[in-house]
């Protein structure tokens, strides 16, 4: 990782709440949060996850906060990387810098997109990290479906019927599937209804 | 998280006002899963390289309470929400939206942004849709009421 230029943190382990694990080791029950909190055997004996669960949660927030605060450093120090790219990847960046203007350079290309793809898992584990503590939060796949359409102002925001309908068909053939393949399927419904 | 979305040329801005903040914010509030709906797709397109950003006017922030050193703005904070500050010439736009339209000073700041965004599309997450055509002058603005 030396290689890279990055500054390595640590993460501190975090103490737990004085007086335990609070509400959620009171209301312990296995198979809740997706299975993760429970019940593992040891030896012949069992042993409870819930403060493995807690520490991993902290461990992924305290992540999710030190990527932030290094995105939104406005500083202009730069380091030379020893990152190994493929050599056909870095000659398609500088073709696109060079003849398509994607970017003023392949190093700005380059930082653009790993800046986005960090925001974009930042995000997603900030939302998992709140689903895992807060599953009523979650929304469906009708919901999102609905959001992407009325992001885009997109007409089928008006058949919510239609949307809920495909985002379960959908989602029960591909359980993967987000609001954009729904929104897809539902134009196709819609255009031989 | 600071600095506005100005400087890094987003295609498409996505600005909160007061109630979506509260209910991002909130799990208790109800329309908490109604917002997180809309900042997951976000986060969905974000993935897939789209140049979309969230972003809220500082006054905006403030009228709701989001207070970015206390703990309970946490979620809030960790979802990439750009302040957009009230600087001098937004204050100008501003005061004139507000004395053209009668609106708070937190809804004349967030017209200020969607008037001067540099985004190709602009769109805003509100109560209140009413207030935010008012605010928007000529500025196209595709609204999602919350």
């Amino acid at each position: 990782m030396g290689g890279l230029g990055l500054k390595l943190f640590s993460i501190p382990a975090r103490p737990r709440p004085a007086g335990g694990l609070g509400v959620r080791g009171a209301r312990h029950t296995s198979g809740q949060r997706g299975g993760v909190v429970g019940w593992v055997g040891v030896e012949g004996a069992k042993r409870c996850t819930t403060g493995q669960w807690y520490n991993q949660q902290m461990t992924k927030l305290t992540a999710i906060d030190e990527i932030n605060r290094l995105l939104d450093d406005a500083g202009k120090e730069t380091t030379n990387t020893s990152m190994r790219l493929p050599v056909a990847l870095r000659d398609a960046a500088g073709i696109a810098v060079a003849q398509l203007g994607a970017a003023p350079s392949t190093t700005a290309l380059a930082s653009a997109a790993l800046r986005t793809t960090l925001e974009a898992i930042v995000m997603q584990a900030a939302l998992d990290a709140h689903y895992a503590e807060h599953p009523e939060a979650r929304p469906s796949l009708a919901d999102l479906a609905l959001a992407a359409a009325e992001l885009d102002d997109n007409p089928l925001a008006q058949t919510p019927e239609l949307l809920h309908q495909a985002a379960e068909q959908v989602g029960r053939r591909h359980p993967d599937a987000n609001a954009d393949d729904v929104l897809l399927w539902a134009e196709a419904l819609a255009s031989v209804a | 998280m600071g600095g506005g979305t100005g400087e890094r040329g987003v295609k498409s801005l996505i600005v909160l006002d007061n109630e979506a903040v509260q209910a991002m914010g909130s799990p208790a509030h109800p329309k908490h899963q109604r917002v997180l709906s809309l900042v997951q797709v976000v986060a969905q397109r974000k993935r897939r390289a789209a140049e979309v950003a969230l972003a809220v006017p500082t006054t905006v922030r403030a009228q709701a309470g989001w207070d970015r050193t206390v703990a309970a703005w946490a979620l809030a904070n960790r979802l990439r929400v750009a302040d957009e500050a009230l600087g001098r010439a937004e204050a100008n736009v501003a005061a004139q939206i507000r004395a053209a339209t009668g609106v708070s000073v937190a809804d004349a700041h967030l017209g200020a942004v969607l008037q001067g965004s540099k985004a190709q599309r602009v769109t805003v997450l509100t109560s209140d849709p009413g207030d935010v055509a008012a605010v928007a002058g000529s500025r196209a603005v595709t609204i999602v009421r919350i």
